[in-house]
Order: C-alpha cells, then structure tokens, then sequence
C-alpha cells in the first residue's frame, strides 16, 4: 500500500484547498494523469475540459460574469438548459484557517476518463475569493468533441488553478478528504493499493455549505500575492483617539463635559474644550538630572549594580547605595533592598551629628543618669550596624600563632603585613575572597586589596589599599600615609573604603597580644597583629631572645575549611619571617 | 454605518474628501477603472469621473514629480504608488522636494500632497512586494509619516493626510486590509496626525507598535494578562515627526518598554524611540529597552515569510525577559 | 515592409552670425520694432553683467558656486519674453536668464546661490518654482503645474527648461510622454550648450537632434539657433499660444555654446578643444543683435556705452543688497520645515539658537 502526501504546490502556503477531485474511488489512473485540482495563487488561466465528451452547450456570453459553482458547460447534454446549478459562495482565500469565515465549496465533479451523459461541469472556484468570473473568450464550440485536458475557455480572475498529477501507475485506494477539506502540506492526500486494504469509506464527496456568513465576502483583489480576509467586526474604542486629541491640542480632560451618547467626550467636545481654554498648565518635565539629596554623593556608582530608575529611587529616599543589600541578580540591587535600607534608620554615612534626641519610644533608659544619650550616628552607626550583620552571619574561628621577627632591620612593619597578606593570598587564595551566604556565591579575587583597620577620632575607619599586589612597599607606604591624611581632613570618600578583599587590624599597635579580629562581610578573614614581645624561647642552640609578633587570623567558616586558613596562615608568618 | 476593512476605509476617506474639497485629485497606476490592485480607489473614478480620477502612465518619478507641480498650485493631489517596494524612482522627489519645497521658498510654495502605498509583508508576494522601510522617509525631515493600524484609523488618518498642508507619506499595512471591519460613519471627522494612540492601558510594561504589528501586539498583550503582566499597548500611528512625549509619559509610568516592528532592526523607527526613551527617561528604566523586530537581511521569498515576521509569542517572550530582568 | 511613421525636424534662424536676417520666413512683428530688439539686447547684456559679477563675487569668497550662462543668453531672455507674468516657469539651474525676465529679483539669484535660506522666496514671481538642482526634476513639476492649468480651465502655460545633458535622465522622457499623452499646456526648451560639464553634446545621445526627443512623446517640436534670439522668442511664442489655447506641448530645442565654465568650480580649459571659444566669441547672441541694431543705425557706441553704465549700475545696487544681507538667524532652518513645527524638534530649535548666540 503506498500514500501520497500533498506535496508543496508551490507559493509556500501551508495547505491547499481541494478544488475538485479529478479521479474517483476505484479509478485506475495512468502515471501523471491529474488527479485533483487544488487552489494557490495566481493569473488569468485556461480551464481545460474534464472530459473527454462532446459539449451540447455553453453557458454563457463572452463578457457574462458567472458565479463560481454556477454552469459553465454541457456536455453530451440534449441542448436544453441545465439542471440545478450550485451556487455555493466563494471560499476565500486558501491561507490561514482563521480567515475561513466564508469558507465554503462548490459541488465537485468526479471525474472519469469516460464521457458520461449529461455531465455538467460547474465553474470551480479559480482563486482570489472573487464570487465570479469573466468570459474572455470560448475556444470551443457547440457540437465540438473534446478530449482530456482540451482548454475550452479563457476565465479571468487573479489567481490560477494547479493540476496535480498521479505520481503512480495505481488503482486509487482511498481519498483523504472531500473537496472543500482543506489539507495540510506534508498530509495524506491519496492512498494508493488495493481497495480492500482501506477501511470502507467511500461515500460520495458531498458540497458543503457556507458555514458561517451569510454576506458575499469581500474583494480580496491583489495583484500578487494573497490578502487574507477576515469578516469579524470589531467594536473599535474612540477614547485613544480622544485622549490622543486632546494631547495634541494640550486640553485638559477632566474640565470636557462629553455630549456624545452615554455622556462620551467627542472630537467636537475636545476642540470646544480648547476654544474655551480648558487647557492643562505645562508641565515641567521630570529633569535627568539627580534629585536633591541628604546622601553623601562621595560613593562610586560604578561599585554597585542598579538600574538606573533603583538609583533615582535611592536618591529621592536619600539612601545610600552601599548601605543597601544586593539581592538581585549577579548582585544587583533591587528597589526593594533600597525600600529596606530606607526603613531602617538613617542610611547615610557620612552625615552630620543629628541634636540630641529625646528617647520618647524605646532606646537606652534614662532613670538615675545624669546625662542623655546621645544618637549614634556616622562612622560609629555604621560599625555597630556592620558589627551587627557580621555577627549575624559569619560563622568565626581564629587561629593563632607567633610569627618570629628576630632577624628584622627597622622597617616599616604595617607594609610588612600587607606584603603578607597578599604572599599568602596566592598560596591560598581561599582567604581573599567573598562569600554570599544567601545565594552560597564565592568570588576569589585575583587581586588583593587591604583594608586597613584605622582608629579616629570619630571611630572605626576601614580604608582600602586596593592592589596592594601591585604596589611595592614604598608605594603601600605612601597609600598608607594618604589615608591618614585623609581621615585626619575628613576628606575619606566611599572610594577609600569599597572593594576590600582582606582586612589587617594592626591593634598591636596599641595594646593586645591575641585576639578575635570580626570578620566584615562580604569577606572571609581578618588578620590581627599583636604587640611584638621579646621572649625568651627554646631553639635548638638553647635559649635564645627572640622578638614575636603575635598574630590572630578569624576566618569565616562557612567559607573556608580549617586547612585553608590555616596554610595562609603558615605562609602569613613564613612571609612575615624573612628579614627583608 | 458600514461595517468596512481597512482598504474600504481608505477608500471611504478618499471619496468623502473628493465629494467636499474639489481640489483633491487622485491618480497613479490602475486606480481608474481597475479601482487600484488592492481596489483602494474603487468605485471613485465612476463617481468622480475620469478627470480627478486618472490613470497614468507607468512611471513613478512621474507621479511623484506630478504631484508636487499640482500641489504647488494649490491642488490636493492623492498619488498612489502602487507597492511601497516600487517608491524608489520617486524617492528623489520625495526626499529632494517634497520635503523641501516649504523650506526653500520660505513658505512661498507649499505642497498640500498625499504620497499612498501599501507597504509591509505577509501576504505571499513576490520580490519587492513586502518592503517596510518606512524609516528612510521618517529620517527625512519635512515630510509626515503615517501609518494607520486598522479601519477607522486608516480613514480619519487619510482625512487628516489629505487636510494636512505638508506632503503626508500614506503607508498603508496591506497584510491587514481585509482582516477585520470597523463600523465607521462617514461623517469626515479626522484623527489627529502625529499623535500616538494608547490602545491599552497597563502598568507593567509599554509595548509599543505601529501598522499590522498592531495585532500581533495586542495578542501578546493578551497573552501577557493572562499571565498577570500588565502591559500598556500604544499605537505609534504616525512614525514621523513622532509624539514621543506619550510613550516617554508611559514608560515612567511602566519603568519598561518593548518596541515591535516588522521592518528590520538596524536605524529603523524603533532605534529612534528608543534611544529618546534611553536619552529623556533612563532613570524610569527597570530594564533595558526591548525591540522585536524583523531581521537584519533582505526581505525572505514568501516561503521564509512567516520565519522573518515577528509572532506573538516572540514579543511575549521579550516582554517576559523584561519583566523578569533586575 | 511599410512604413508606418516618418519624422523631420525643423531648423528656425532668422538672423545669422553677422546680424544679417538671412531666413526665407518673414521674420515675426516683433523683430521688426526696433525698440524691442533693443530691450532684448539690454536684457541679455543685464544677464552677462551679472554673471560676471556673480563670477567676480565666487573669486573674491563672497559667493559659492555659481553656474554662469554666458554665451546662452538669449535662450532664456527669448523664451521667457514670451511668457506673460500669468505664466509660469519652472527653471533648471542654469536658468538666471529666464527667471530675471519673467521678474526674479537678481539678488534673488545671488542669495540663492551666495547661500541664503530666502533665495527661492521670490517676491515677485510668485507662482515661479525656484532652482532645481536635481538634474531634469523641473521637467515633471512642469506638468504638475500644466496639470493644474489644465483641469482648471486657465488660459495660461508653462515654460521649463532643461541642457542637452539634462535629456538623458528619465524624469525628462516621463515628462515629455506625460505631456504628450494628457496634452499638457507646457513648454520644454532645451539648452543645448553643447556641453554637459565635460562630456560633449555628440558622446550624449544618438539622436541627431534633440528636439526629435519629441518625437518620442509625441509632441511637436522644432530647433532653433539659441543664438538668434529673434529665432527663441519667436517659435516661443508660437509654442506658447498653442499652450495656451489647448493646442498642447512643444519641444524647443536651442543650439548654442557655452562661452564659459560648467560653473565656477570648473576649468574647461581641461576639456574643451582649442579655438572653440575663439570661434564661439564670434558666433555668440549679443554681438550679433548689437551687429543688426547698428546696422539700421539704431545702435551707436554711446548707447553702447551708457546702456553699459546703466546695467553696471543695476547690478551693483542687487549685489549690494546681496551683500547687506544679513545671514540668516540659526531658527531659519526650522521655521519652514512644516507649517507647524513638531513639538519633538521645539527643543532642537531652542539648542540651535542658544548654540549661535554664542
């Protein structure tokens, strides 16, 4: 058993519509010999004769317009005027099955290759959606006898009519469709073989009838191509056109009384609206340009992610971006982190001390002391509010060790530790690194930038040496000097302070031999170096003096295993150890 | 009231303003008796007669260099160029006079024109049938350009094109001429020229479309509702001189917007909108601008038509992108 | 075979190289009155005054460039005489010529090509259309306008005019079939100055002629020495009495030479043979009127001489007020863009005039 598909026909449309079959059930067809005629797109075309049979008569003048399905030609008739006619509405055209509204056929005309009596042959639809055809010219005439495929008469519309040819020398088997189905490019069409092999369906093709409109579809004229028709009537509301009018004539809508039906506002309302001066005051436009704020303007937007509407909303709340979580994507922030970091109190870093404020709700109580507290705010807020979301996060542990300095000349020893900190950085990058613990991100840097724990005056600074991998000792020296400088002036700015990697709390420097150094997220490790101390310390040639630096490492433990700090802190004091 | 398509409406327009203003003239290739190959001038040159109702001879530059001599003696002419694919001959004139006329004699001479075609794709045509380079005559400063989306557009547009005292490049989206009917009363009541009209109001997302991508816009906007995305739909109508103000006042609303077209992408009329959409209001900006468009290349042969036309579920796709973007 | 068409073409003169009217034709009224043939040579002589001075204006950096038609003088000078003030003109860019005669103020000419918004705003010629640039556009504006004549019943044509080289662009051939095919009531005259830039009026077209260009369109037509100014206005003035009566189109086509530069940014001499300029000086339009005049004594050097003062005069007072023009404010590029100026290009407009205030 073998199937033929329908084949592309050609104008790239999906399917094809079938006109009308050219064979029938249980035909033996030669190879080539048109089986059906399916309807495309395109000109003026010759309608050959179906039959092989003689014409008893022609029906209809050069220049009669005849409606498809309506008689066009007799064959070995007696002469007299045709039986019934169908009169079936055009389909449109063959595109989309959403344009098939009008969809309808006419009776299709089996066809055999023998004449049969009084076969009327009806005008097909040829194409365009047009209800009818012209009449150019009849080749034939009355009394001819004509054979297969003989062209009788010149029909003008816009469109052609495609033969598709048997592929196979076959006994018919079975036909996928009745003329007016419409079927799918790449579908079953024919079924070639023996006829029992199909189940039995071979009931005649019956016209089916226009289904859903009852009025003659629309010209669908082109020159090329196909237009689609559609006859759905669609209620189109006038109010865009309004509103867009009264835009133009800069009227003010809510001052339009509407005297159109139901009270809407009409054309004429709106350009009598404007004859009246009902119009909308300018209107300033909202300026690019940054809204006033109490925010230090200090901060680089280029350290933070956010869209640009996020860092207008910032700016009118007076939020600072780096006071704001990141928990966007790829570490954005999000309106809602600055909606966050507005509610929670005062979210500028650098701004002035605000009056001494009464505790009316909550705050530190006030019985039996003879001063009032005092807001903390600035550098000393923003510890106690980063000491806070540390505490609340990290996981600490601190590892602790000497490292000997005996063998040092005088130098400059917070150059010393720095130039550590990134010698063990590229032994184990794992401590340089950030950690997000909510979207379990890890960013090991490639570079090493130092935050510096530096006390003042006004509290905890934490500025950054960023590169220090690049920077010599000289140079780590001169950065050093010129944070001091500017915390001294106040002139810090949020540069200064971003995109640490590691921090060194050299609280030696004062006082304190160990400690437990706090993590500041989104970093993972501290180092804090102690007051050096001579001791008196067992070696293998005896007890020596020797010169200790006392050195504490908190790491984050969600961050880092135990092993990974602890060889930074091996290369730390391996580091740290050599003379020079 | 007549329940008509789109070519109808254009028709209806036509007629109207030949039967009140006896300047109006219209003429081109086959819209006399053939009534035009979409049939956009059906029926006037029998109603009119044959003297504003012409047939001429096949020569573009010529209809459009008729135009402007008729026009600069105070006549309203309606030249039809029959596919927008063929408007380069007359290009000269349209972008050398036309859109200069006013300019170079201060006023003196003006050209009161219409210069029609259908333009865009989708309807299976040959080579040069389905051009959408509506942007080579929006670059053009002098000249309006005016796209109508559906029925009633289409005819209070082509009143105002031919009421307007500057030369109007007409485009009509020959895909939708017969896609839908509007109930349209012929009563001569234009639609304001270089307005957007906002379609759909939405709080979302702006998308932002004109000609027969209209209806592929407000499908997706649909779609997008169902969705629980509200999106606000505008009809951009008249690409040049453009109101951007109303998209600008719906992107601050919205904080994102989507532009459809179907012409490709490079310097179209949607590169315009959005970089003043990126220039005047980047800080509304959620996300950036989106823009679904046709592609790069030469229009396809109509088998790869319907791969080079922007679908539905292309612009809901972007607009989710855009929603979903932080 | 039979043949189902023939042509010929016409060749008018009536006053040859000396001034001597050589033609069988009695030669029209008009060249019979005297003062008229006078008033046609100070009209061409007003033209080579200013094109010398235009010319003098571009060397000295007061002008840009500027196409001269000297030596063509009395194609312009001769079709346009035969245009009433009703008529209208549709020029090419070499046309200062005609658009003087039929009431273009010389200033006009001069700010158009001296780079002024205002140039093309003709205080007189109102209807005129201004410069075209645009090789052979003019022709299809033409019909426009002659369109318009024709649907309003007016009795009233069109003249346009085009150079040889001009005839070879398509909105040429549309026009002249346009016209032919409508019966427009419009006038083609061709320059043919022999000379397009560089390229020789022989390498331009096949025809033998240009006016049989007509004969394509089917139109009539007739050529003319372009140097017999008494010729041009007179198959001028036929052709627009036929136009103007309904008789339909006509194509002149008037033979002359160009006796000077493309435009000021060229050099013929690259060009242009040795000797034919020698040759052209002596074949050119106003000698030989002036040869005629002084032939029937009513030419005397005096009149030579105070005519010349006179137009000197003339064209000083249009190039002064040329040069006291103001230049244009920055706003004059947007203030005829459209009848209102959109409101996008408001801000454009106000950035523009902050710009050149500076």
């Amino acid at each position: 058993m073998k199937t033929f598909n329908l084949p592309d026909l050609g104008e790239g449309l999906p399917d094809a519509e079938i006109v009308r079959w050219l064979v029938k059930e249980g035909d033996l067809v030669a190879l080539d010999q048109p089986m059906v005629e399916m309807e495309t797109a395109k000109a003026v075309v010759e309608v050959p004769s179906p039959y092989k049979g003689t014409i008893t008569k022609l029906c209809g003048n050069e220049g009669d317009v005849i409606e498809v399905g309506a008689v066009l030609v007799e064959f070995d008739g007696d002469g007299s005027s045709s039986n019934s006619t169908e009169s079936a509405s055009t389909p449109s055209v063959a595109e989309t099955p959403a344009a098939a509204e009008t969809k309808s056929t006419e009776a299709p005309q089996p066809t055999t290759t023998t004449a049969v009596a009084t076969d009327v042959f009806n005008l097909p639809d040829l194409g365009e959606g047009l209800p009818d055809a012209e009449i150019v010219r009849w080749l034939v005439a009355e009394g001819d006898t004509l054979a297969l495929d003989q062209p009788m008469v010149e029909m003008e519309t816009a469109k052609a009519v495609v033969e598709v040819p048997s592929p196979f020398a076959a006994t018919v088997a079975k036909l996928h469709g009745q003329a007016g189905d419409v079927i799918e490019v790449g579908a079953a069409l024919v079924t070639f073989g023996s006829a029992g092999s199909v189940a039995a369906e071979t009931k005649q093709p019956e016209p089916a009838v226009s289904s859903d409109s009852d009025d003659m579809p629309a010209d669908a004229a082109t020159v090329v191509g196909a237009v689609e028709v559609g006859n759905k009537v669609v209620i189109e509301s006038a109010s865009a056109v309004i509103k867009a009018l009264a835009r133009k004539l800069k009227v003010d809508l809510s001052q339009v009384v509407g005297t159109g039906s139901n009270g809407a506002v009409t054309q004429s309302d709106i350009k009598q609206a404007k004859a009246d001066g009902k119009l909308i005051g300018s209107k300033p436009q909202p300026a690019v340009v940054a809204t006033s704020s109490n925010v230090s303007s200090d901060e680089n937007p280029l350290d933070f992610k956010a869209s640009p509407a996020v860092r207008a909303h910032a700016r009118r709340l007076g939020v600072a971006l780096s006071q704001c979580s990141a928990n966007g994507r790829k570490g954005t922030i999000t309106k809602a982190d600055v909606d966050a970091a507005a509610s929670s109190p005062a979210s500028s870093v650098a701004s002035a001390p605000a009056a001494r404020s009464s505790t009316a709700g909550g705050g530190l109580p006030t019985v039996q002391v003879s001063v009032e507290p005092q807001t903390v705010r600035g550098v000393r807020r923003a510890m106690a509010m980063g000491m806070a979301k540390a505490h609340a996060t990290v996981v600490p542990t601190t590892l602790m060790e000497d490292a000997d300095i005996t063998s040092w000349p005088k130098q400059d020893s917070l150059a010393r530790y720095v130039r550590a900190l990134v010698f063990a950085s590229k032994i184990e990058p794992a401590l340089n690194a950030w950690f997000d613990g909510e979207k379990f991100e890890r960013l090991v840097h490639p570079n090493v930038h130092v935050g510096i724990a530096v006390d003042s005056p006004d509290g905890l600074y934490v500025p950054v040496i960023h590169n220090a991998d690049s920077k010599d000792a000289n140079q780590v020296r001169a950065r050093v000097q010129e944070l001091r400088e500017k915390i001294e002036n106040k002139g810090l700015k949020q540069d200064d302070q971003q995109g640490g990697t590691i921090t060194l709390s050299n609280f030696g420097s004062i006082a304190g031999r160990y400690g437990t150094p706090v993590v500041s997220p989104p970093q993972v490790a501290i180092l804090g170096t102690g007051r050096f101390r001579n001791e008196l310390k067992l070696t293998a040639k005896g007890i020596e003096n020797r010169k200790m630096l006392p050195l504490s490492l908190t790491f984050d433990h969600r961050a880092c295993t135990g092993g990974e700090a602890a060889r930074f802190l091996a290369a730390v004091i391996e580091d740290l150890q050599k003379p020079l | 009231m007549a329940a008509i398509t789109l070519i109808e409406a254009v028709n209806m327009a036509m007629a109207h303003e030949m039967e009140h203003d006896k300047e109006v003239v219209v003429f081109g290739e086959d819209v006399g008796i053939n009534g035009g190959v979409f049939r956009a001038t059906d029926g006037l040159q029998q109603k009119f007669g044959e003297e504003r109702v012409i047939d001429t001879p096949l020569a573009e530059a010529m209809i459009a260099g008729l135009a402007i001599g008729m026009a600069a003696q105070g006549m309203k002419p309606v030249a039809e160029i029959q596919f927008m694919g063929f408007i380069f001959p007359a290009a000269d004139h349209i972008i050398s006079h036309c859109a200069r006329m006013r300019n170079r004699t201060r006023g003196r001479l003006t050209l009161p024109m219409v210069i029609r075609a259908p333009f865009g794709g989708g309807i299976h045509a040959p080579e040069n049938h389905s051009e959408s380079t509506e942007a080579i005559f929006a670059h053009i400063p002098g000249l309006k350009v005016v796209i109508p989306s559906n029925p009633s557009r289409a005819y209070g547009l082509m009143l105002a094109a031919i009421r307007d005292p500057d030369p109007v490049i007409f485009l009509e989206p020959k895909r939708v001429y017969r896609i839908e009917k509007h109930e349209i009363e012929d009563n001569g009541e234009e639609y304001p020229i270089g307005m957007c009209f906002v379609d759909r109001e939405g709080t979302d997302i702006t998308l932002i479309s004109w000609g027969a991508m209209m209806h592929e816009t407000k499908q997706a906007a649909e779609k997008l509702a169902a969705e629980g995305i509200s999106a606000e739909v505008i009809d951009v109508a008249t690409v040049s001189p453009l109101d951007i103000d109303t998209i600008l006042e719906s992107v601050e609303k919205t904080g994102r917007a989507c532009i459809i077209q179907e012409a490709p992408k490079a310097g179209a009329v949607g590169s315009e909108i959005a970089a003043e959409i990126a220039e005047k209001r980047v800080t509304s900006l959620l996300a950036p601008i989106g823009r679904v468009s046709g592609y790069d290349t030469v229009v396809p042969y109509y088998r790869l038509e319907k791969q080079y036309m922007p679908k539905v579920e292309h612009i809901v796709e972007e607009a989710k992108r855009l929603m979903e973007y932080r | 075979m039979t043949t189902v068409a023939r042509f010929e073409i016409k060749y008018l003169q009536y006053m040859d190289e000396q001034g001597t009217f050589v033609s069988n034709d009695v030669p029209p009224a008009f060249a019979r009155d005297l003062d008229t043939l006078k008033s046609l040579y100070r009209d061409m002589n007003l033209i080579r005054v200013l094109d010398q001075k235009a010319y003098a204006l571009q060397r000295t950096g007061k002008m840009g460039t500027y196409p001269a038609a000297t030596g063509q003088e009395a194609i312009g000078v001769g079709f346009a005489s035969a245009m009433t003030k009703e008529d209208v003109l549709v020029p090419y860019y070499r046309g200062q010529a005609s658009m003087v005669q039929h009431g273009v103020l010389m200033e006009e000419v001069l700010l158009y090509w001296g780079g002024y918004e205002s140039g093309s705003d003709f205080k007189h010629a109102k209807e005129d259309f201004p410069i075209a640039v645009p090789i052979a556009t003019q022709s299809l504006h033409a019909t426009g306008v002659a369109k318009a004549i024709q649907m309003r019943g007016e009795k009233r044509c069109v003249f346009t005019e085009i150079g040889e080289g001009g005839t070879s662009q398509g909105d040429f051939y549309e026009a002249l079939n346009l016209a032919g095919i409508w019966n427009l009531p419009v006038v083609f005259v061709i320059n043919n100055n022999q000379w397009a830039i560089s390229v020789p009026s022989e390498i331009q077209t096949n025809c033998e002629t240009y006016a049989q260009k007509a004969i394509a369109a089917g139109i009539d037509c007739i050529q003319v020495d372009g140097n017999d100014i008494v010729a041009v206005k007179a198959a001028s003035e036929k052709a627009a009495e036929k136009a103007r009566n309904g008789g339909g189109p006509t194509l002149i086509e008037c033979i002359s030479l160009r006796l000077c530069d493309h435009t000021t940014a060229d050099d013929a001499t690259r060009y242009r043979p040795d000797g034919e300029l020698d040759d052209g000086w002596k074949k050119e339009p106003i000698i030989r009127l002036r040869k005629y005049l002084e032939s029937k004594n009513a030419w005397s050097a005096d009149d030579e001489q105070s005519m010349q003062d006179e137009l000197a005069e003339e064209v000083k007072q249009a190039v002064d007020n040329y040069l006291n023009t103001p230049t244009d404010p920055p706003e004059a590029m947007f203030d005829y863009l459209y009848a209102e100026l959109p409101e996008k290009t408001l801000a454009q407009r106000e950035l523009a005039i902050a710009r050149g205030a500076k």
